[in-house]
């Protein structure tokens, strides 16, 4: 399903400054779009919006412009929860669970009867999601007493369970350790082509890794939008809303350096 | 001045250990980082500093105090920990308020001054006022850490405190933690982040398998790739690639 938001605005209050102000981007049906920018600069309620949670709560906040998910025009966007065409990873990852199921395994199948999937499928599904996620022997925990980043799996396992068109990702990575950031970037890849993935995320590094566009925002407005390797190439721009020294001496080695292997960096980031 | 840990052992459940016979000494004024993967037991080794959890075994000395037999009221006044979710431990309704509340239980005697001064260094004196929960979770996570910077304890211990933190708050963090360093405070950092502390501590450790999987100096630290790729901390894509194109 192809994301697309023309114009679109949104302010809470009145007496507040706008924290979405007019932004026009597509992310293509399967492509995955990662919205990087400090915090405050409207990420989140983004996601919110697109999602249905933003329209479904806030009544009294202003909103202009246009949101289409697929074939579905929002004037300015949806006023309920889009699930479960759309899921929806918020970044605290305690308030995503349910509290009415005692095992992990039980709060994956619990998305599943949200949706009414045939029960016959179910023990595949959870149990594929939960070995995606390095989450099966965690299997009969109780979800409260999970550690930050296997709670963080849980939350990620019981929306990639019900196989969403759209996943919308807050920050999907704080908390994770090194294993758990290969996973996701891994499920990100498989989802291309299948699923439409908006992720967002205050540092470059999981973008680089796994998304098609990179969208970048502060206070509210669109910074730049545009694919990878003109992210790459541009990233003095992007100084001050992002860490990106870093990246800026591994692109200059690379332009420097013939080597085999930079010519496989290169590659592999679409630089080449 | 000292936190000592003496062949502590903890488990939730019996027969199931998660922290084994661990030993670790830290003195004033340092900044000591705890890394390991998801479900290591950091931030259960946390909680035992303060004396939510008492060890099943072994003991855990804050300032001489043992945890098991000093009421966590009076441990409080030693050490101060931030959880990993803020949800967990914000309760007051304002901002203001959600600071004040630990040096005035502390009975601290310029409780109002240790809270406009945490404001203030944390960049949340405009939301003073402000509901916690209106606070975006970045600034949630600041507010957990002014608390306890507030009560004035000489230990500070902090559960991912940088985890959805951008570079702008990352840099008032940095000074504030500079600040605090020079004041004599001490610093026990769990973290999923060690390109971000790395220049702020002194030693590291590394929990694996329920025990000290690594213990070194930070200054050693970041040349030891295998042993932190062995042991599943998270090294930054750009610094791996550097490494690899060096
Ligand atoms: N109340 C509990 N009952 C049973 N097991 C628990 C309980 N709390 C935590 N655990 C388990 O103890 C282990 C250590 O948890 P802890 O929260 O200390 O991990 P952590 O190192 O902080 O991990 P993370 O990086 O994911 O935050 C985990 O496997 C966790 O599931
Ligand atoms: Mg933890």
């Amino acid at each position: 399903m192809e994301i697309r938001l023309d114009g679109f605005s949104f302010q809470y209050v009145s007496s507040q400054p706008t924290v979405v102000s007019e932004v026009s981007v597509a992310v293509a049906s399967g492509a995955c779009c990662a919205i990087l920018g400090p915090t405050g600069a409207g990420k989140t309620t983004l996601l919110l919006a697109i999602s249905g949670a933003l329209g479904a709560q806030h009544s009294s906040g202003t909103g202009r412009g246009e949101i289409s998910v697929g074939p579905h025009v929002f004037r300015p966007m949806p006023d309920k929860v889009l699930f479960p065409q759309v899921g929806l990873c918020l970044q605290e990852p305690q308030i995503m669970i349910s509290g009415l199921r005692d095992t992990v395994y039980d709060e994956i199948k619990f998305s599943l009867e949200n949706i009414s999937v045939d029960p016959e499928l179910h023990e595949e599904q959870i149990v594929s999601v939960m070995e995606r996620l390095g989450i099966q022997h965690l299997r009969d925990r109780k979800p409260f007493t999970l550690s930050g980043g296997e709670l963080q799996r849980l939350t990620l396992a019981t929306l990639l369970v019900v196989q969403p068109p759209v996943l919308l990702l807050d920050e999907p990575g704080n908390s994770l350790d090194d294993d758990a950031l290969s996973r996701l970037v891994r499920i990100l890849r498989q989802l291309r082509g299948r699923t439409t993935v908006l992720f967002s995320d205050n540092q470059p590094d999981l973008a680089i890794l796994a998304a098609d566009s990179i969208l970048i925002m502060e206070d509210g407005e669109v910074i730049s939008f545009g694919d990878k390797k003109s992210f790459l190439k541009n990233l003095g721009e992007f100084k001050s809303s992002l860490p990106v020294r870093k990246w800026q001496d591994v692109i200059r080695v690379l332009s420097r350096s013939s080597s085999l292997r930079a010519k496989r960096v290169k590659k592999r980031f679409g630089l080449a | 001045m000292s936190i000592s840990l003496k062949g502590v052992s903890f488990s939730y459940q019996p027969g199931n250990p998660i922290l084994r016979d661990i030993n670790v000494d830290i003195q004033r004024g340092e900044c000591v980082l705890i890394l390991g993967r998801n479900g290591a037991g950091k931030s259960t080794l946390l909680k035992l500093l303060n004396g939510i959890l008492k060890p099943t075994a072994g003991e855990v000395l804050v300032n001489g105090r043992n945890t098991a037999s000093t009421p966590t009221s009076d441990l409080a006044a030693h050490i101060a920990v931030t959880f990993q979710n803020p949800g967990d431990q914000i309760f007051a309704s304002s901002v203001r308020k959600e600071i004040l509340f630990g040096p005035t239980n502390l009975k601290r005697q310029n409780a109002e001054l240790l809270t406009d001064k945490a404001l203030t260094t944390f960049g949340l004196g405009s939301k003073a006022s402000r509901h916690p929960y209106d606070l975006l979770p970045a600034e949630r996570k600041l507010l957990t850490i002014a608390s306890a910077v507030a009560t004035d304890a000489p230990f500070l211990a902090f559960d991912e405190p940088s985890a959805g933190l951008s570079h702008y708050e990352r840099e008032s963090f940095t000074n504030a933690f500079e600040e605090l360093k020079t004041a004599g405070r001490t610093f026990i950092v769990v973290t999923h982040d060690l390109d971000f502390f790395i220049t702020l501590a002194t030693r590291v450790y590394i929990i694996s398998s329920g025990g000290i999987g690594y213990a070194g100096s930070a200054d050693d630290v970041l040349s030891q790739r295998e042993t932190l790729r062995k042991l599943g901390v998270r090294i930054p894509l750009s610094e791996r690639l550097l490494g690899m194109l060096e």
